[in-house]
């Protein structure tokens, strides 16, 4: 009766790979805090801020219509000419047109929807190489078998220890 | 006391490691107080329950604030991953073993726990939907559990019946609204319960107050950082959770405020179930020693007990070096205590039992006796 709190330790890590393995299958289809993958490929996962940059050169927030240059805000030309707060040179910088990870409004007018602003990247992404393909499946595999393997040997030799006289 | 050799202990070489590592802070900790209790104005922070309490939610508030400001997206970062998991084991203990919230949020929050891995699946919507249900119904139940003044009773379900409807149409909104009122809640739960004490929460209960006041209002935008750093293994998950902070589109100077104001919430909420709410419930008036506070751990978990340790100092580890994946599935997995908590508000803040049940706790010498901890006291002791 009291054995079964050895297997709790290697259930959880097997129910916890059971729950990564497919998040590392999925893309990135929801941004929202509430989590559920992160494998998508998007080059603007690190963009803060989507705006809209017009043929004649004029940048809007995406809060402000793209049809309407009068309503053109101060705070997304500044972020779109200060490199300080464009990001680093790696990841930031320019203007990236890309559709936003929540889906904008179609620009009109020839306007483009472009990141105003990356977050400043710093460190290595020491988890990329461990987290794609089917290593990570397999590791994940073999850790839980020996977790699982050794709770099995442990349970074993308490038996055989209760059992001496 | 001593009548089981550690050999014979289930998972006796963990339980020997953390008893000397527990001896050893318990040292460190008792000479760093005899240097405080030196110094005559430092002292009352060691030996008056009321004063350490200010202090800490001072402390709390200026590391909080100065973070929130100056690197938002760092502190969203070492918060989850030194705190995230720790504190949902601090919230799910101060709710549901030491406060019982009732069997149907319990069920509530385990179904929760499914839709979070629903949610790793790609589950959408769906799975925010489910969670707007889930919710609802826990805190319905809390407020029927209460059994206050049948008026209050209905007025309350009627506006959580709305408030559910509203967010079940439109769970991405949802989401971000939950996401700002989950650390308010905290901030709720701790005042609640220090005022029943008699314990000031003031400190912390101004200093947001005015602190929120102070970033909506648009004064503090000139001491935001202009450059938002973020470690970028868990960059895209860290971005995510920041975009959510605030509305589709905002503005460069409302996202900045929002994600302050997000921020700033994540680092109290940890503070409140990792620390204040700890200091609240403790009889004793001074701190008690980390081997005791790990029996008390242990009587409260049973046979959990060491598991769980085990899985807060390894989820550490895995979201400080396992990037955005590791973030996500603890963000899928842990969701529920955010309904968990709420339901848990609701039964604190209109529950006359539970204030009953509170006062009572109180007048126990010790509302857990060490003689209930399995096989840990003889660890101890010995």
């Amino acid at each position: 009766m009291r054995a079964w709190p050895r297997f709790i330790v290697p259930l959880l890590v097997v129910g916890i790979a059971a729950c990564v393995l497919p998040a590392t299958a999925i893309a990135n289809t929801s941004h929202h805090h509430i989590g559920g993958g992160s494998g998508g490929l998007d080059p603007n996962a690190d963009c803060l801020r989507w705006g809209y940059i017009t043929v004649d050169g004029t940048v809007l927030d995406a809060a402000a219509s793209p049809d309407s240059s009068a309503d053109a805000s101060p705070d997304g030309a500044a972020d779109a000419a200060d490199p300080a707060d464009a990001g680093n040179d790696a990841d930031a910088g320019g203007v990236d047109a890309a559709a936003p990870p929540d889906g904008g409004s179609t620009p009109a007018g020839g306007a483009v929807l472009v990141c105003l602003e990356h977050a400043t990247l710093f460190g290595c992404d020491c988890a990329a190489a461990r987290t794609h393909g089917p290593a990570s499946t397999l590791a994940a595999a073999v850790v839980s078998a020996v977790l699982l393997g050794f709770a099995l040997v442990r349970r074993r030799s308490a038996r055989r220890r209760r059992s001496r006289p | 006391m001593t009548s089981r050799s550690i050999d014979a202990t289930p998972g006796a070489p963990v339980l020997f490691a953390t008893r000397i590592a527990l001896t050893a802070a318990d040292g460190a900790r008792a000479a760093l107080m005899r240097q405080i209790c030196r110094f005559r104005g430092l002292r009352p922070l060691i030996v008056d329950p009321r004063r350490r309490l200010i202090a800490l939610q001072l402390a709390a508030l200026l590391a909080a604030s100065l973070l929130a400001l100056r690197l938002p997206l760092v502190s969203l970062w070492l918060g989850a991953a030194l705190f995230g998991v720790p504190h949902v084991i601090a919230g799910v203990r101060t709710v549901a073993i030491r406060r019982r919230v009732s069997q149907v949020t319990l069920i509530a929050a385990a179904l929760g726990g499914l839709v979070g891995i629903a949610q790793l699946a790609g589950a959408g919507d769906g799975a925010l939907r489910a969670y707007v249900v889930l919710f609802a119904v826990a805190i319905a139940w809390e407020i029927r559990r209460a059994r206050r003044d049948p008026l209050l009773t209905a007025a309350a379900l009627a506006a959580l019946g709305v408030t559910a409807a509203a967010a079940f149409a439109s769970p991405q909104l949802a989401v971000l609204v939950l996401a700002h009122l989950h650390g308010l809640a905290s901030l709720a739960t701790f005042a609640i319960l220090a005022r029943r004490r008699r314990l000031p929460a003031w400190p912390l209960v101004i200093g947001a107050m005015a602190l929120g006041a102070l970033a909506v209002s648009g004064a503090l935008d000139g001491a935001m950082a202009a450059t938002l750093y973020a470690p970028r293994g868990a960059a895209r998950s860290i971005v995510a959770e920041a975009v959510g902070s605030a509305l589709p589109h905002a503005s460069a100077a409302l996202f900045r405020r929002a994600l302050f104001l997000y921020a700033l919430g994540q680092s109290l909420h940890f503070a409140v179930w990792l620390k204040l709410l700890p200091e609240v419930d403790r009889p004793a008036t001074v701190p008690k020693p980390f081997r005791r506070a790990f029996l008390d751990f242990a009587a409260d978990f049973k046979a959990w007990a060491l598991p769980l340790l085990l899985l807060a100092g390894g989820a550490i580890g895995i979201m400080l070096v396992g990037g955005g994946l590791a973030r996500e599935v603890y963000f899928a997995l842990t969701y529920f205590h955010v309904g968990l908590e709420g339901a848990a508000l609701a039964g604190i803040a209109l529950g006359r039992r539970a204030q009953e049940q509170h006062r009572k706790d109180l007048a126990l010498p010790e509302s857990h006796p060490v003689a209930s901890a399995p096989a840990l006291d003889v660890q101890v002791a010995a």
